[in-house]
């Protein structure tokens, strides 16, 4: 598998407020009458659902530059890289045969067959572009339902391995930067001003994952009673709204503390453009200051696009594969501050 | 300093009250605490749950619906209602139709609804489609008639009256 981050649309940092909302991420499950889930399903079972899915896209022109990478065939190191590059979940990429994931060229759109569901769609957007997510989920759907008996019921809706995806089946997430907002300690009254509104609030890879580089997702928790465009426009409008809470921390921040803000900035920058070694963590942390940085017009000359690439360039997986034999942790950290220090290199201080 | 309730244990939850601007401490074992339920409080647990849902779901069942002693299978593919509550995870899309009066309560309170009002498909929904058609219609009728616009109420009744015995021949 070959590394080339130019092909992920989603990274491109453009679409509407693209500064703040990193992605529109919508996910829609599908399963086919009658054959096991796949947590019980057997190999009989799951070989049948990827060849009757192989055998839909086939029969539609729409499919035909689409990848098909099946999971226990790849290598582990490789697997990681998809879900790095959101193409994937995690949990696709454990055990279990038959999984595979079939991706657009584009990489706005996956489909990830045998995980939790028979078939979850994927529609990924740079910036807060819901609506056309849904589109696009909507006519993949489509295609896929012209030649599957998904399984469906009036009363629920369509069917789902777990019940807390039932009817619509749909989960939309958007990722935010927020850090603004987190380093004045106001996350916490978003994040309970968000669940009064029935969504949830998590970390950048999804569930049970922390915040980090001030990295919030936000989405739908309920699936059933309301429509799929009644549940993206709740996204949208709360992802709007949180968006207009951080750009106004950051209108504070440069109000009440611009020097202190501009010193710090400055002082990451030349962390990231001298550092030797670094862990992503710290990586993840002071990358976020440079984007907050950026935004605040004290760093304005870094594109966007470059920096979403380097957060999941510095991630273990990508790195790793850069690093081909040597799989040391330091070794890592070392390829990691190398990397960063090659990618900032054009941009340096002499532009304060 | 001990709890002032139990006179037992020492005191580590203190509580202030403010009440009609009168303020009062109270200061509780955390046992005791406990027992008020006014008070909300919060202990940081020595472990964490490792499936939290299919802890909650069998709170969510309910006894009018789910006979207690009774353990359902799945005619299709075979599981026991039992093994969904313990892993969260129904077996097959017919488990839906199998457990229908014990998931139906449920879905009702992880979601607050039990009915799906979204997507219906092209192919194979175009009767449920007309059935919705014909229940916003009736929903229009009745406004029309409310409005006293009498002609537009006779357009839509007869509409109405075309659609469904369209819909009962199929």
């Amino acid at each position: 598998m070959e590394l080339d981050l130019n092909k992920l649309n989603w990274l491109d940092g453009t679409g509407p407020l693209a500064e703040i909302v990193i992605t529109s991420r919508l996910r829609l499950a599908r399963n086919l009458e009658s054959i096991p889930f796949p947590p019980l399903s057997r190999d009989v079972d799951t070989k049948a659902v990827l060849e009757k899915v192989k055998q839909a896209l086939s029969s539609e022109d729409f499919f035909k530059d689409f990848k098909t990478c099946i999971i226990p065939e790849m290598q582990p190191l490789d697997r990681h890289i998809l879900v790095e590059e959101h193409l994937m979940s995690p949990a696709l990429a454990g055990s279990g045969n038959n999984r595979a994931v079939i991706v657009s060229p584009d990489g706005k759109t996956s489909l990830m067959i045998n995980e939790e569901d028979h078939i979850r769609t994927q529609c990924l957007l740079s910036g807060l572009q819901m609506e056309e997510a849904w589109q696009m989920a909507d006519k993949v759907d489509n295609l896929l339902e012209k030649h599957l008996d998904f399984a469906f019921s009036e009363k629920l809706g369509y069917l789902t391995a777990c019940p807390t995806n039932v009817g619509t089946a749909l989960r939309a997430s958007a990722m935010l930067h927020l850090p603004a907002l987190s380093i004045t300690n106001l996350m916490s009254r978003i994040t309970s001003t968000i669940v009064q509104f029935g969504l949830a609030v998590r970390g950048i890879y999804g569930e049970g994952t922390e915040a980090e580089g001030h990295f919030y997702q936000i989405s739908n928790q309920v699936s059933i009673g309301a429509t799929e465009e009644d549940i993206l426009a709740k996204i949208t409008g709360v992802a709007k709204q949180i968006a207009e809470q951080e750009l106004h921390a950051r209108e504070n921040l440069k109000k009440d503390v611009l020097p202190v803000i501009t010193d710090k900035v400055w002082r990451t920058f030349g962390i990231l453009k001298n550092a030797y070694m670094i862990s992503t963590a710290e990586a993840l942390e002071l990358l976020s200051m440079t984007r907050l940085g950026t935004g605040l017009g004290i760093l304005p000359f870094i594109p966007m696009k470059l920096l979403n690439e380097l957060v999941i360039m510095i991630k273990p997986g990508y790195l790793q594969k850069l690093l081909g034999e040597d799989d040391s942790a330091a070794g890592r950290d070392i390829k990691r501050a190398s990397l960063i220090r090659e990618k900032l290199s054009p941009y340096n201080s002499s532009q304060i | 300093m001990y709890c002032e309730e139990c006179k037992m244990k020492p005191a580590n939850v203190h509580i202030t009250r403010v009440i009609n601007d009168v303020v009062s401490e109270v200061n509780l074992c955390a046992d005791c605490a406990g027992k008020h339920t006014e008070i909300k409080f919060s202990i940081t647990p020595s472990y964490l749950p490792l499936n939290l849902l299919s802890g909650i779901l069998p709170q969510l069942g309910t006894a009018e619906t789910a006979p207690a002693g009774e353990n359902p299978a799945c005619s299709n593919c075979g599981i026991k209602f039992s093994d969904f509550l313990s892993s969260g995870m129904l077996g097959c899309s017919n488990c839906y139709s199998s457990f229908e009066n014990r998931l139906v309560p449920i879905i009702r309170r992880i979601h607050g609804a039990g009915q799906h009002i979204g997507k219906i498909h092209e192919r194979r929904g175009s009767k449920l489609k007309t059935r919705r058609e014909i229940i916003r219609l009736k929903e229009e009728l009745d406004k029309t008639v409310w409005n006293e616009d009498y002609e537009k109420a006779a357009f839509l009744r007869d509409k109405i009256k075309a659609m469904e015995e369209e819909a009962g021949k199929k």
